[in-house]
């Protein structure tokens, strides 16, 4: 595998494929879940989005790929050919259509999102019938191949997914999720319900298929090191909104947020001789019917003072291509995961 | 060392727990041996369906059906300084009865599904209390607010009379601690107890953990699949495939130099935070576990081992020997495989 695919892109050459301005999905009227988030995701990187359950990155991900209505904002989409960008959040059921083929999603449950009762040639090939893209012996040979692709053999498509492991039917749905040749897939934590021996396997594929086929990937995902392993840029979430988004290498070696430095702290490290002390977060995620007053994580922050109780702060690019919504970002000096592990070194 | 001063609080020897089902016998536990002393943390790590939460279950005798241990000792040193082997003891007789949840509790994964919905928090940790001690129901609540506030749970006077779905799942671990300690058991078994949890939460909990071992003192068997927990977490590590353990050493030297081949491939599968500069593709194990139903012969693991030596590996079971000082592996090669440890941040092993 081409290690090229891990640098971090030159986002001024690279051409946007996803913009989305301003998104807002609320519940009920009052649970804030995405709360004006803004973002451009590049053709062909993968693009991470971090944070603890209910910060929003999965109901995110799902008005991305339109699985969900959202509530305002944009999400602009560049189509690979000359049609112009179309803002995909305003287009009605019917508009969608020839878009939907272009996103589409992987989920975190392999037994769940896979029917019980459907064979895998049903369960691949269905989204091509249903689309129109292919039937009959043409859908077949496709399914075919999509399962070599993804390492499973052609001759299994008749069987059922309780046939097959946890790993295995992870590579189902990412086939499922190829079979209308996307642009985007929205990956919503693809190996988390995985065996540690198989997640390695799931990710060398993703890695694999997005050099082989140009996939732009919105990887959604709570694995801090999974993350940092596969993702170009990454956008950390609290209660609806991005706190930061930065480069892979720039967010994890140097944050700007003191969320971001708190939930890398708390990653125990797999070595036992680092012994670094994690920054102990108080308190627990804030509700995001009834978000706090001022900056949302002022009452778990450490460096919080008068302002942040009152003022809310704005997402600001501190520096370039280095987002951060923090008042203090430019006087704090945080520690990222390579200088919390150099300073465990000296104890 | 703690190790080397303490006494052996408990000795599994060659446990076997099986579940015969209509589909075949299940070997869930097949003579798998470990060692614990007083005050020592240990942990169990190992994949789904390994056998790790069935051994531990063989040890409280709270194996669900239709599951037995049918071989195997489990030799646990009493407070008066007699020993019992837990595997003889009938599984609703007075004496289990006595040390389970008295001497040695559990923590369990998933705190909803191990709390009882329709009592309150005070009267589960009240039960456990009264059922062990010789107080009174009013003592009992006392005792049960002080652990919560142990456990550095907020507003004690007042979870006690909530329900569990009243509280978050960091706050519902904390309690379900707090009734696991309530009788200052001996050993401490933690089933997964931080794995649902968000890594914040995660964070709260493990410092818990470790101030509550400082101030108690018990033994805790810390079962796992996070190696970043047992790196943490404990000072030795049991590796368990198919319902083995394939290698034990100290925490250390099993990070450092592994000895099996399983061990080494664990070691070098997960991405670790801060490793990206190194720019290594994720080692992957091949296929996965094997069904429990059909075995392989020889070792478990030759059927994903990049060692394998096409012979030996695929017919004959390799022992649980010595490979060093205080460590063990079960691997035919095991003294001859040059395996690498992880490497640290700017420097190799």
């Amino acid at each position: 595998m081409d290690s090229s695919l891990n640098q971090h892109p030159k986002h001024s050459e690279r051409r946007p494929i996803l913009e989305v301005r301003e998104l807002r999905k609320h519940f009920a009227g009052t649970v804030r879940a995405v709360d004006g988030v803004s973002f451009t995701v590049f053709e062909g990187e993968t693009f991470g989005l971090v944070g603890e359950s209910g910060c929003g990155k999965t109901t995110l991900g799902r008005c991305i790929a339109r699985a969900l209505d959202p509530t305002g904002g944009e999400i602009v989409y560049h189509p690979a050919d000359d049609r112009p960008p179309v803002d995909l959040a305003s287009l009605s059921a019917r508009q969608l259509r020839p878009f939907r083929l272009d996103v589409q999603m992987i989920f975190q449950d392999p037994v769940s999102s896979l029917n019980q009762r459907m064979t895998l040639l049903d369960i691949v090939g269905e989204p091509m019938v249903v689309n129109r893209v292919a039937r009959g012996k043409e859908m077949r040979d496709r399914v075919g191949a999509l399962l070599e692709k993804v390492g499973l053999r052609a001759e299994h498509m008749s069987r059922y997914p309780h046939a097959f492991s946890g790993g295995q039917r992870q590579r189902i749905g990412i086939a499922r999720a190829l079979s209308l040749s996307p642009r985007i897939v929205v990956c919503d934590e693809p190996v988390s319900a995985l065996d540690v021996s198989v997640q390695a396997q799931v990710l060398n594929l993703l890695q694999d298929l997005q050099g082989e086929l140009g996939l732009t990937y919105l990887f959604i995902a709570h694995d801090l090191g999974v993350v940092e392993y596969l993702c170009d840029r990454v956008a950390v979430m609290y209660v609806g909104q991005i706190v930061e988004m930065a480069d892979t290498e720039t967010l994890f070696n140097a944050p700007l947020h003191p969320y971001t430095e708190a939930l890398m702290s708390a990653v125990p490290e797999a070595d036992p001789r680092a012994s670094r002390e994690p920054v102990i977060l108080e308190g627990e995620l804030a509700n995001a019917a009834n978000p706090p007053a001022g900056c949302h994580f002022h009452p778990r922050c450490r460096y919080c003072i008068d302002v942040c109780r009152t003022e809310v702060p704005e997402l600001r690019e501190a520096r370039s291509g280095h987002s951060v919504r923090c008042h203090r970002a430019e006087e704090l000096q945080l520690q990222g995961v390579a200088g919390a592990s150099v300073s465990g070194e000296t104890e | 060392m703690k190790d080397t001063a303490s006494r052996i609080l408990l000795e599994i020897r060659d446990l076997e727990t099986h579940y015969d089902t209509p589909q075949g016998l299940v070997r869930a536990v097949d003579g798998a041996s470990l060692t614990v002393r007083e005050g020592q943390t240990v942990a169990i790590v190992g994949e789904s369906g390994c056998g790790k939460s069935v051994m531990l279950r063989s040890i409280m005798r709270i194996v669900p059906k239709p599951g037995r241990t049918v071989a195997g000792t489990i030799r646990y040193l009493k407070p008066d300084g007699r020993q019992v082997d837990l595997a003889q003891l009938p599984v609703d007789g007075p004496e289990i009865r006595r040390i389970r949840g008295g001497e040695i509790s559990m923590i369990f994964q998933e705190p909803m599904s191990s709390l009882s919905p329709v009592h309150t928090i005070g009267s589960q940790i009240i039960e456990a209390i009264t059922l062990h001690r010789d107080v009174t129901r009013g003592e009992a609540r006392r005792l049960a607010i002080d652990t919560l506030a142990k456990v550095a749970m907020p507003r004690p006077e007042q979870i006690v009379d909530q329900y569990p779905h009243e509280i978050s799942g960091g706050m519902r671990q904390r309690a379900m601690i707090a009734m696991a300690l309530s009788c200052e058991p001996r050993l401490l078994i933690a089933d997964e107890p931080t794995t649902a949890l968000d890594v914040t939460t995660q964070a709260q909990i493990l410092a818990l953990m470790r101030r509550l071992q400082q101030e108690f003192g018990m033994a805790i068997i810390f079962v796992t699949h996070d190696l970043g927990v047992v790196a943490q977490m404990t000072e030795f590590v049991a590796v368990m495939y198919m319902g083995q353990v394939v290698e034990a050493a100290p925490v250390d030297e099993l990070f450092f130099a592994p000895r099996h081949p399983y061990t080494h491939a664990l070691l070098h599968s997960i991405p670790r935070l801060g490793q990206r500069k190194t720019g290594e593709r994720l080692m992957s194990i091949p296929g996965s576990v094997p069904d429990p139903y059909s075995r392989p012969p020889g070792c478990p693991f030759h059927t994903r081992c990049v060692h394998e030596d096409g012979w030996r590996c695929r017919t004959e079971l390799p022992e649980l020997r010595p490979v060093g000082d205080g460590r063990t592996a079960r691997c035919h090669y095991a003294g001859q495989l040059d395996l690498a440890g992880i490497s640290r941040q700017g420097k190799s092993a």
